[in-house]
């Protein structure tokens, strides 16, 4: 029972921050001399009822009153390890896209993602990729012209 | 109403440019609201381009056509792939993709379909013959009335959130908190930007979006790959069922009138009208528990709503000369180019005009019907694909998605950190809709109230002194109050059945 | 892996060859124009009436964008956001140099290129047809005899309308209350709801519910009156002597090579001149005030400096 409760009590403490954060950084935006009320009112208001709501949660879950199920996030846990490297591979995506540019990178990052999920076969291990980048890339920088990155290609001349 | 008039337009649209214009634009708004990232705004944009020096009946229908395909389009993906193709489509997505994930994928697009048909007809036929009234009661809705609105919008959190309410208001206000990010919507001072010159215009909202739907759900799906059931690959069917007809009729005569209605109100659109149809079908549910396990009411009331949306959004446009969203600014603009200045004298004067577009809408809402029964074999084609190879490539259309809005680096890192905050609250059962319902409200409501308190000068009881906000705090009352109930019946009921398993 | 290494060489030389033979001069493809005020409203009116006629001298559609609120500052902000790359133009409006003086905004008419001015609007007082004043001197009397009561809707905090009612005000000795709002047309919508007493946009703004007969003008602070309305009379005939307006022009955000930007501007004036677009000026009341970057460009300081004389006179600057 006690390990069900402390999902919630960190969660409650984290929204609390949260509330008394916002709080304190609404103190110093400056006083509106035209309208009556300044850029602070609402968002100080807002912060109040999220520290009040998540004192509520903290209150009634060490009461034992909170009934809401948790589903526990186990950090050896092999499944959640695939989570922390999808998002690991998103970050870099992220990071490297303006530099590498769209076609390289989303190739590289789609075949590290079929990896990460198990798939062997060497022709979805390519295939799968290529198709994939070159139609995003048509659809997007070409029919809807979004401009995509370039990257590396405009050292090729572009 | 001048019926000769009325049927003679009708002769105006059905000429071959016009109604290739009208296709066009519904296929094109089918493909772009199936997108995420991409908006109906956009689709105009892009094919505002076939429509340089044509007549304004094909122009115009061009523009309708993808204003209707767009709020279809919207669902597909969102029920498909959880990701909400426009913002119009994330309470679809709600019930959708849990429909989607059972193998049910047909059946929930072509109840949106249906749902999307019905709701735009019933929307421009609402239009066509109450325009004058409903925009004389569009014109009563000041600062006072639009807070009113905010605040009944905002308490259908409490109707669509399942599991611990006080979870789901934590998610609402923790919304409205983010919502303030970026320039305050009076003053103009930056709020909780850190210097960061993307957030002056506030966490954009598509970005946002995807993150907490699409990203989030990937993340989930990844953890879960190795336990999910083999889906049934084959598609169910193509038409809706009879039983669920029977079963959504009153849902979507309901969400239609609710969709028209705040379609009518300028700044309210198919997003808060899919929301509240939502809540509302969600309230007066005999299984409101069902509500976000797949059930087929849940996807007929917000699609019925945002399709009834256009019409509504017709009326001030047409009648006050004032535009409640980007796409209706478009075909002001549109109309401004032919000459005509929409607005009170456009009745008395040009009456033509108006009935060519509400023939126009009804042509446009069919075409999306053909389209979309011959579409739906093929869209459902997605979800038989390898979920191994699936989820990469719809991580990879999230982050295309995310940047295409603006451009932007900055986005994509927007719809990763929402992403994982979504994982995170989906895992501690923290609701997400309140959150993308605080997002669409907490600007309107935050200016109108200050708004009001700048005019009472400080005195709150400003806040009271119209009829139609006090009409509006009282169904959110009545709206709470009944939801509350339920909930505590379901669990009393829910409890009893476990007592007596064991 | 040395499969996959050559295949994505290949992959990398066909992305060149197809980039290459898909690059041209600008504009390769559709140019977006930010409007910082309400759709409906006469920036936004303005702005798509000339790119509506721009498209066809640039030879790419053009996506007007609006960006209202805060009273235009949200817009010019997204302006200075988007990409220098010439394929973003905002229009930049009065209220480019009236924010800054209060103190609230991060930015000036110094991180803008101007291309062109487009027009200048006069404010109008304007009220409901069935009000009981008929003319200024009576909306000031009926003011003086109800301090703190009359409210007046504007574009937003620090716009150009919320200036003129403040300087209004200021110059008439009268108390009112100044409601803001996102645009000049939902300030209009406003008024013809009945949720304020009084607007001070431009006429383009109420014309059409003036012409309607729901709403009636007042007064006009311009040096001659309205081509439109030629009975309202201007406020220095009505013995206040008030001229005051917005003036809008086109901008990019620093750094768009020159040659873009003279693309740029020349098919926005050749647009500007069209028949079509001045046609369309006069119908909507609209006055057009053409100047070239450089004029626009010392125009944006000389305006600054008066703006925040202004403003400081009347109590809306920075303290």
């Amino acid at each position: 029972m006690k390990e069900k409760r402390l999902p919630d009590i960190v969660y409650s403490l984290v929204f609390m921050m949260i509330g008394i954060f916002s709080f304190v950084i609404a103190q110093g935006f400056p006083e509106d001399f035209i309208m009556k009320l300044g850029p602070d009112f609402y968002p100080e208001l807002l912060s109040v009822a999220l520290i009040i709501l998540s004192l509520t949660l903290f209150i009634r879950t060490i009461l034992g009153k909170n009934t809401s199920k948790f589903i526990a996030i186990n950090i050896r846990d092999k499944r959640f390890q695939k989570v922390i490297i999808s998002l690991g591979l998103a970050i870099l995506y992220a990071m490297f896209l303006k530099r590498v540019g769209f076609i390289p990178i989303t190739i590289l990052f789609l075949f590290a993602f079929l990896l990460l999920l198990n798939i062997r076969k060497p022709l979805t291990l390519i295939a799968v990729p290529i198709v994939a980048s070159f139609a995003l890339w048509f659809v997007f920088q070409k029919i809807l012209t979004v401009s995509l990155p370039i990257g590396l290609l405009s050292l090729l001349g572009y | 109403m001048d019926f000769a008039l009325f049927i003679n337009s009708f002769s105006n649209i059905f000429q071959f440019n016009v109604m290739l214009a009208i296709f066009i634009g519904v296929a094109g708004g089918i493909a772009i609201g199936a997108l995420p990232g991409l908006t109906g705004t956009m689709g105009v944009a892009l094919l505002v381009p076939f429509t340089f020096g044509r007549p304004s009946a094909e122009g115009l229908g061009m523009l309708i056509g993808i204003f209707s395909g767009s709020m279809y389009g919207g669902s597909i993906s969102a029920i498909l792939i959880n990701t909400p193709g426009t913002p119009s489509a994330a309470a679809t997505s709600l019930d959708g993709y849990p429909l989607s994930k059972k193998g049910q994928a047909g059946r929930a697009l072509s109840m949106s379909l249906f749902a999307s048909f019905f709701g735009g007809i019933i929307g421009v036929i609402i239009m066509t013959f109450m325009s004058p009234i409903i925009a004389k009661a569009a014109l009563e809705f000041g600062y006072v009335e639009y807070f009113a609105l905010a605040l009944f919008g905002l308490s259908i959190i409490i109707s669509i959130t399942n599991e611990s309410m006080i979870k789901g208001l934590i998610s609402g206000i923790f919304g409205l908190l983010i919502a303030t990010i970026g320039m305050d919507p009076t003053s103009g001072y930056p709020r909780y930007t850190f210097g960061r010159m993307e957030l002056l215009s506030g966490p954009s909202f598509i970005p946002v979006l995807i993150g907490l739907f699409a990203v989030a759900e990937v993340f989930n799906s990844i953890e879960n790959l190795s336990t999910q059931q083999k889906l049934d690959t084959k598609i169910d069917r193509y038409l809706p069922s009879l039983t669920d007809i029977k079963r959504s009729t009153k849902n979507i005569i309901k969400s239609s009138i609710i969709g028209t209605a705040i379609g009518s109100i300028p700044g309210a659109g198919g997003d808060i009208a899919a929301f509240v149809a939502y809540g509302e079908a969600k309230r007066s549910s005999k299984h409101p528990e069902l509500f976000g396990t797949g059930e087929i009411e849940a996807i007929a009331a917000p699609e019925a709503a945002n399709n009834a949306c256009m019409g509504g959004a017709m009326i001030p446009l047409l009648s006050l000369g004032v535009p409640g969203d980007a796409i209706t600014a478009v075909l002001l603009g549109a109309f401004i180019m032919q000459g005509l200045q929409p607005g009170p004298l456009l009745y008395q004067e040009h009456i033509d005009v108006v009935y060519n577009v509400f023939s126009s809408m009804f042509i446009a809402n069919i075409v999306m019907l053909i389209l979309g029964i011959i579409g739906i074999r093929f869209f459902v084609k997605v979800i038989t694909i390898k979920k191994e190879i699936l989820f990469p490539i719809i991580f990879c259309l999230c982050i295309v998605g995310s940047f295409s809005m603006r451009q932007n680096i900055f986005d994509i890192w927007l719809s990763l950190i929402f992403g994982v905050i979504g994982y995170l609250m989906i895992r501690a059962k923290f609701p997400l809709s309140p959150i993308l319902l605080a997002l669409i409200l907490g600007p309107m409501a935050e200016s109108n109230l200050r708004r009001s308190l700048t005019v009472s000068q400080g005195d709150p009881s400003i806040l009271l002194s119209r009829p139609i906000a006090i009409g509006l705090y009282i169904i959110a009352l009545l709206s709470i109050i009944s939801s509350v109930i339920k909930q505590k019946k379901i669990r009393k009921r829910l409890e009893s059945q476990s007592q007596e398993k064991l | 892996m040395k499969n996959v290494v050559k295949r994505v060489m290949v992959v990398l030389l066909l992305t060149v060859l197809v980039v290459t033979s898909f690059s041209q001069e600008f504009p390769r493809k559709p140019v977006t124009v930010i409007c910082p005020m309400a759709a409906g409203g006469g920036t936004d009116a303005v702005l798509r009436a000339l790119s509506r006629e721009a498209e066809k001298f640039l030879g790419q559609s053009i996506i007007v964008s609006d960006n209202p609120g805060a009273g235009g500052a949200i817009g010019h902000s997204a302006m200075l956001q988007s990409p220098n790359d010439g394929y973003y133009v905002g229009m930049i409006t009065f209220e480019l140099n009236s924010l800054p003086p209060q103190g609230l905004v991060p930015f000036s008419y110094k991180d803008f290129d101007p291309l062109m001015m487009v027009n200048q609007d006069a404010s109008a007082l304007t009220v409901k047809a069935d009000a009981p004043y008929n003319n200024i001197a009576e909306f000031i009397a009926y003011a003086k005899a109800n301090p703190d009561k009359l409210t007046i809707g504007n574009a937003g905090p620090g716009s150009v309308w919320h200036v003129a009612a403040g300087l209004m005000a200021d110059t008439a000795g009268i108390k009112v209350i100044h409601v803001p709002f996102d645009g000049g047309a939902p300030a209009a919508t406003a008024l013809v709801g009945g949720h304020v007493n009084a607007v001070t946009v431009s006429v383009a703004e109420v014309q059409g519910h003036v012409q309607a007969g729901a709403l009636k003008i007042l007064g006009i602070m311009d040096t001659k009156r309205n081509e439109l309305f030629p009975n309202v009379p201007t406020f220095k005939e009505q013995g206040l002597d008030l001229v005051f307006g917005t003036w809008r022009g086109l901008a990019v955000p620093k750094g768009v090579k020159p040659e873009i930007r003279e693309k740029l501007a020349k098919a926005f004036k050749s647009a500007w001149d069209t028949e079509n677009f001045t046609t369309f000026a006069k119908n909507s009341s609209l006055g057009l005030v053409y100047m070239n970057s450089e004029d626009f460009g010392a125009f944006l300081e000389k305006n600054y400096n008066e703006v925040s004389a202004v403003m400081k006179k009347i109590g809306l600057s920075k303290k």
